[in-house]
């Protein structure tokens, strides 16, 4: 008994720490966007202040064009999120059902690609983008953040809907379904844990992109959040209370949407088949 | 209600032919078992039959209309699934609503008749839960009310029963059953399992790699089995099979097995010493004390309650009787079998082909 309380105790100390190690970056990041310039650097360090105020979000959204750079963050990684999730359903679906030899040697080309290293691409998708007059375009960088997304979205999809079991179409065919509303009204809410997961992986690669965005859109209007962050690093200065403002803005959607969808994500990963 | 006709249907899977030629008909309102053993080709005539595999000879009509080139939907039939196949994120309302959804049927009418399906399988109280919330019986009677909804000309089951468990097997049998006799719609059924098939079908198809063994009803099946195939497929316990030769005599026909005479009616054109197979079922075998009869001696008794089943070492042999209810018979006691000419079953020793 005794044993198994130190046990126990000695579990409560390690996820604590843990916990504090991973969530004190968020804390940091939140407490410095709140103290105004004088208080960053003191020593000690202030954990709580008296002087936290929203000055620096004020700042970020009016004196810079962050609202813009949200919204162009937004278009593009909903635009990209769509995008890729519809495809790789459709191509999870059309494997899976209708040819599903090709499906393994498909997802091993689709794996292959992601072993090419991205900044060897940049010449050639600058390149490819700039002859079909797509720079400085929300098309351009929904196209290549999906071009990055879909391996592993179709690859996933795919072991999603090898779950589910061939008798469920077959008996839809029966009851009067076409292979299209098969697809929409049984297999796609039996696969939601997987979409889910695609949806999730989809978005956090399509909002913190840097690379591509900082290739692809030149004018600054056309910026997203990870660029318009990263160009308040100056050269000679930093205004880190308003940098941390801006992180958090950025952080904020993402740490949304996580929440919403954490459910079906521990879904995904722990169980990921469907018993018909 | 509808007949359904099977003409000269063949079915390859790449290079491999797994149904040959197949031809039968089938009765308006009759219900109808394939039976065989696994790979015989019952399934995958079933499936043909349901627009789930494409015909590659032959064709197959409904009510005289040939349906080779329909799709499921437009071939008014109904299947039930080995796997039930209920769509897991719908309750069973909607599971059994669903077709009725796509054909865009009115509210009214959708209510109407999942009601009446449920109420037919005393589903009511289940109508607002999620498969996961039910037991095996009732998914499968989910699975049922699901066809019936859909009013069809001709039911198909495709092995309903055996992912239950014996008890409840027993008694979904009968509430098929008796569905069947209510509805009188046309019924195709499907098992690997020769009791299912005796006790539900008017009449019986028996398949085996690909060809049909024998049609028949359930009795004319256990009666006359055209080959020894059939002989043993059908019957439970199977039917015993001994090596001999014909011998014909003054005294009647006899099957010289085992170091015995095994008394056969009249036989067609079998020559005297002839090499033949002897088939008897276990409960045309009568038990009686050692002195007279046939002899052997006892292996095992497996009394069940009703009935005493025997088995017995006769000539280096062993051979299976039932006896009706219980004996006195014990391991290594001799004991003296009885048979009837008329029950003894005489097979073609190079072919199989029934004899008598």
């Amino acid at each position: 008994m005794r044993r198994s309380q130190y046990v126990d105790g000695a579990r409560w100390v390690l996820v604590l720490v843990s916990l504090l190690l991973v969530m004190f970056p968020f804390y940091w990041m939140l407490n410095t966007s709140l103290k105004p310039a004088s208080e960053i650097f003191l020593s000690p360090p202030t954990f709580i202040s008296s002087n936290w105020s929203l000055d620096a979000y004020v700042t970020v959204l009016t004196e810079r064009p962050f609202a813009r750079y949200f919204l162009n963050s937004l278009v593009v990684t909903l635009g990209t999120t769509v995008l890729s999730v519809t495809l790789a359903a459709f191509a999870a679906y059309g494997f899976t059902r209708f040819f599903p030899r090709g499906a393994t040697p498909f997802v091993v080309f689709l794996l292959f690609t992601k072993m090419l290293p991205e900044t060897l691409l940049i010449i050639p998708y600058f390149q490819l983008m700039a002859s079909v007059g797509l720079l400085n375009s929300y098309l351009a960088l929904i196209l290549a953040y999906s071009s990055f997304a879909l391996p592993f979205s179709v690859w996933m999809l795919i072991g999603f809907f090898r779950s589910i079991p061939r008798d469920i179409d077959e008996a839809a065919k029966i009851d009067g379904a076409s292979y299209l509303q098969t697809f929409f009204l049984v297999i796609l809410p039996l696969a939601r844990p997987g979409l889910v997961a695609v949806t999730l992986f989809t978005f956090l690669i399509a909002w913190n992109s840097y690379l591509w965005a900082l290739v692809l859109t030149t004018d600054a209007s056309m910026h997203v959040l990870s660029v318009g962050v990263a160009n308040m690093v100056g050269e000679y200065s930093v205004q880190w209370n308003e940098l941390m403002a801006a992180a958090v803005i950025a952080a904020v959607p993402v740490m949304l949407l996580f929440s919403f969808l954490e459910k079906h994500l521990v879904n995904a990963i722990t169980s990921g088949a469907v018993k018909g | 209600m509808a007949s359904i006709r099977f003409n000269n249907i063949d079915k390859r899977f790449g290079k491999t032919q797994v149904i040959h030629n197949v031809s039968f008909e089938i009765e308006d309102g009759e219900f109808v078992v394939l039976v065989g053993p696994s790979g015989c080709g019952k399934s995958t005539l079933l499936r043909m039959l349901a627009g789930l595999e494409e015909i590659n000879g032959g064709e197959i009509a409904i009510d005289g209309k040939v349906i080779n080139d329909l799709d499921s939907k437009d071939r008014d039939i109904a299947m039930v699934f080995q796997s039930y196949a209920l769509y897991p994120h719908m309750t069973v309302r909607e599971n059994m609503a669903f077709s009725l959804k796509l054909r865009k049927a009115d509210a009214a009418l959708t209510n109407q008749r999942v009601g009446d399906a449920a109420r037919i399988l005393n589903m009511e109280p289940l109508l607002e839960r999620y498969p996961r919330e039910l037991s095996g019986g009732q998914r499968q009677r989910v699975a049922m009310g699901r066809a019936i909804v859909r009013d069809p000309k001709v039911f198909l089951f495709d092995e309903p029963l055996s992912n239950l468990d014996a008890k409840l097997r027993v008694a979904m049998r009968a509430e098929i059953k008796t569905l069947h006799q209510r509805l009188k719609t046309t019924t195709v059924y499907v098992t690997h399992d020769q009791i299912e098939a005796m006790t539900m079908a008017d009449r019986i198809v028996v398949m085996r790699d690909g060809h049909i063994e024998q049609i028949g009803t359930p009795l004319q099946l256990f009666d006359r089995p055209v080959n020894q195939f059939v002989a043993q497929f059908i019957g439970s316990p199977s039917m015993n099979l001994i090596e001999g030769r014909l011998t014909r005599s003054k005294g009647g026909n006899f099957v010289d097995a085992l170091g015995t005479r095994w008394p056969v009616g009249v036989v067609g054109s079998v020559e005297d010493g002839q090499r033949v197979v002897y088939g008897i079922r276990p409960t045309d075998m009568r038990i009686g004390e050692g002195k007279t009869g046939i002899q052997g001696q006892v292996v095992v008794v497996e009394p069940t309650g009703s009935e005493t089943e025997i088995v017995m070492d006769i000539g280096g042999q062993n051979l299976v009787a039932v006896h009706p209810g219980r004996t006195g018979a014990m391991p290594n006691l001799t004991v003296g079998i009885s048979v009837d000419a008329s029950s003894g079953h005489v097979f073609d020793h190079a072919t199989g082909v029934r004899l008598n």
